[in-house]
């Protein structure tokens, strides 16, 4: 039972963590980044690398670079959400200053360049033997099994409720308010005095360090990365979940998250029913209803199922 | 003057220029100095790397005519809708399939099968203009961009769930590989030859149209002033469903062509997308010139770049010619980083101007209070 429930509410919220990380550079501040996938990986491989520290087995050739002495999980998790971001400053830098679609395209080609390396860089990342052995909190306190499953649920809970409030209170702040401006019209905002710039790229950074956070999860949860999980295209689940939930809300973010997990776990139950022939192409009709509900959302509910809520502070009520 | 000097169109020549009215500066335009740019590299890395490096570039010419036709097409729909469409890649990959059905399940000639998918995609995208597109025009360029996404989701899921993921072959027979002169190079008549002369007939109608026909011309005044080009007596709509119908036959053609040379299978066009995005940027957006140049240094980039990687391997990078498309995205970062309009788009500003426009932008503004 335990399993089962950690099955489902472990990725889910994953996806609703980083979706989240989406939320602040989409909804709120308008930037079409189409490498999550790349952020996301970059999160689960330096943490995978720090956390088991270095690993050599040349018999089989497997090996991976790390530390010599593994680190703690909780400095690992960190650097991997720093390095994340970095990465994310690190593009963003050039890209950040042109047209929304080539921001588009700079990081789809980012992703496609980073899956590359994990792939083929063997003696760096495990490359195609993928990188295993990576541990979970609390591994040396509870007993593998169900109950470290159920730890690692509330593990993922208790992040995505940090995640949450953060960034609650941040788009709350003037520096949200700002965010925002920015997102409806940047040129008013630079007339304001803001430096819309500094704005972007910060939002950018921490979405992306979000990113890594949960790429540091996933990496924990499934303790093994295989690189292909980080193909271009898992990028777009990110956004049917910031576009169905409602870009620019943090709740129907969460909402949108936990709706679309459900149907694509629906979709993957429903597998186990059907013969064989129809089970390879349920896999692509699940696809197919992404792309429809993503067309359909932008054609006819483009504010999502919980739309941003319009508030002024409260100086100005 | 010096031919390397004529070409720097910074202001401050012009400005030292502009008392001095007798001499007529001759200046380059800037794609010559794309090429020579691009045969440089080639000539330094034949020095270094051998014949392979030539057999490359010819293997990247071809590449490029077909990343050409898409880039082009997709470049058309650009400067009208103002959108980056993430489903062209995959408009490519159902016009393989449609040739497929007809070339392979049908069993007729590939001609017949090139028609076939010329007539499907064009179909597709003004289905896809009707439906989707048409409904976004004014909710600017990144929900359009969003549905394109959609779009490509479906399409790719829709290919696959109909012919399975299976790798499949078209039934056409290429004959060996013949080796030009003593020069140890080889060609393919098919799979080079007529590749390239395909490309180069469609680059060459494209042109035409686009310089002499009614059509051609009020695409381009709809790409470049869409509202002017209204009150000139131009019907948009009917010129944006044709912009469909040429950039959709054009992918399908170029998907075709892809299918040829490697295979069919669903993922064919979205890979070959990003090289199609870097030669549209490269170009410049929204230029179907500059798309052509741009298809043709993003091929032999490519190409370039595996022969270079490749002798990487083992010593610096272990995936070696693994990293084929790393050197196309480099040179599209770098574009976007020093020149973003692309090699034939409209300079906006000047290098000058643009670090002026920076430091009046970085500089604090004393605000005295007031009393």
């Amino acid at each position: 039972m335990v399993l089962q429930l950690a099955g489902f509410v472990v990725p889910a919220t994953i996806l609703v963590i980083l979706s989240l990380g989406l939320n602040l550079q989409w909804g709120h501040t308008g930037l079409f980044n189409a490498g999550v996938a790349a952020f996301v990986g970059v999160g689960a491989y330096s943490f995978g690398m720090l956390s088991t520290g270095k690993f050599a087995s040349p018999g089989v050739g497997w090996y991976h670079w790390g530390p010599d002495q593994p680190w703690h999980i909780v400095y690992a998790a960190l650097a991997a959400m720093v390095l994340a971001g970095a990465l994310g400053v690190l593009i963003a830098i050039p890209t950040l200053r042109l047209r929304a679609d080539y921001l588009a395209i700079a990081t789809l080609a980012l992703a496609e360049i980073v899956r590359l390396v994990f792939k083929n860089e063997r003696h760096f990342t495990g490359g195609d033997q993928n990188l295993s052995f990576i541990p979970r909190p609390f591994q040396s306190l509870v007993p593998s099994g169900p109950y470290l499953d159920g730890v690692f649920m509330l593990v993922c809970v208790a992040a995505l409720l940090g995640a949450f409030l953060v960034l609650e209170y941040v788009t709350r702040s003037p520096w949200g308010r700002n965010l925002r401006a920015v997102r409806e019209d940047e040129e008013a905002t630079m007339a304001l005095g803001k430096d819309a710039f500094t704005l972007k790229l910060t939002s950018f950074g921490i979405g992306c360090a979000i990113m890594g956070l949960a790429g540091a999860l996933l990496a924990s949860f499934n303790q093994v990365i295989v690189p292909d999980q980080f193909a271009p295209a898992a990028t777009f689940s990110a956004y049917v979940v910031v576009i169905l939930g409602g870009s620019g809300n943090n709740r129907g973010v969460i909402l949108g998250g936990y709706l679309f997990y459900l149907f694509s776990w629906t979709t993957q139950q429903v597998k186990g029913y059907v013969p064989s022939d129809v089970n390879l192409r349920l896999d692509y009709l699940n696809q197919i209803i992404v792309g429809v509900l993503l067309i359909v959302f932008i054609l006819f509910r483009p504010e999502g199922v919980l739309p941003e809520k319009k508030y002024l502070p409260a100086a100005m009520r | 003057m010096a031919l390397g000097m004529a070409g720097r169109t910074s202001p401050r020549v012009d400005r030292a220029s502009a008392f001095d009215v007798s001499t007529t500066r001759f200046v380059l335009p800037r794609w010559v100095f794309a090429v020579l740019l691009v045969l440089a590299a080639i000539g330094v890395l034949w020095a270094i790397f051998g014949k392979p490096i030539l057999q490359a570039t010819i293997q990247g010419l071809v590449v490029g005519s077909i990343y050409v036709l898409g880039a082009s097409g997709l470049s058309l729909t650009y400067g009208i809708k103002k959108f980056a469409n993430f489903a062209h890649g995959d408009m490519m990959t159902v016009g393989a399939y449609a040739a497929f059905t007809i070339n392979v399940i049908v069993g007729q000639n590939i001609v017949l099968g090139f028609v076939f998918a010329a007539i499907t995609v064009a179909l597709v995208g003004v289905f896809l203009e009707l439906a989707i597109f048409r409904r976004l025009e004014t909710r600017g360029p990144v929900s359009a961009l969003i549905a394109s996404v959609g779009v490509s989701l479906v399409l790719q899921n829709a290919v696959s769930a109909i012919f399975k993921t299976n790798v499949l072959y078209l039934n056409v027979n290429p004959p060996q590989d013949f080796a030009i002169g003593a020069t140890g190079l080889s060609f393919n008549a098919v799979k080079g030859g007529v590749t390239l002369a395909v490309s180069v007939a469609l680059i060459l109608f494209l042109h035409f149209m686009l310089k002499y026909t009614t059509l051609g011309k009020a695409m381009r005044a709809c790409a470049d002033n869409l509202d002017l080009a209204r009150t000139s007596g131009i019907n948009p709509r009917n010129v944006i469903l044709w912009t469909w119908i040429i950039s959709g036959s054009f992918a399908a053609v170029a998907g075709v062509l892809l299918a040829v040379i490697v295979n069919v299978y669903p993922l064919l066009g979205f890979f070959v997308l990003l090289f199609i995005f870097a030669a549209v940027i490269i170009g410049g957006i929204g230029s179907p010139y500059g798309a052509m140049i741009g298809g043709l240094i993003i091929g032999v980039v490519q190409k370039l770049s595996n022969v270079v990687f490749g002798a990487l391997q083992g010593r610096i990078l272990e995936g070696g010619s693994e990293y084929e498309p790393v050197g196309a995205f480099v040179v599209m970062i770098l574009v976007l980083l020093f020149m973003p309009e692309g090699i034939m788009g409209v300079r906006r500003h000047s290098i000058g101007g643009r670090l002026t426009a920076l430091l009046v932008r970085h500089r604090q503004i004393e605000v005295k209070e007031p009393g």
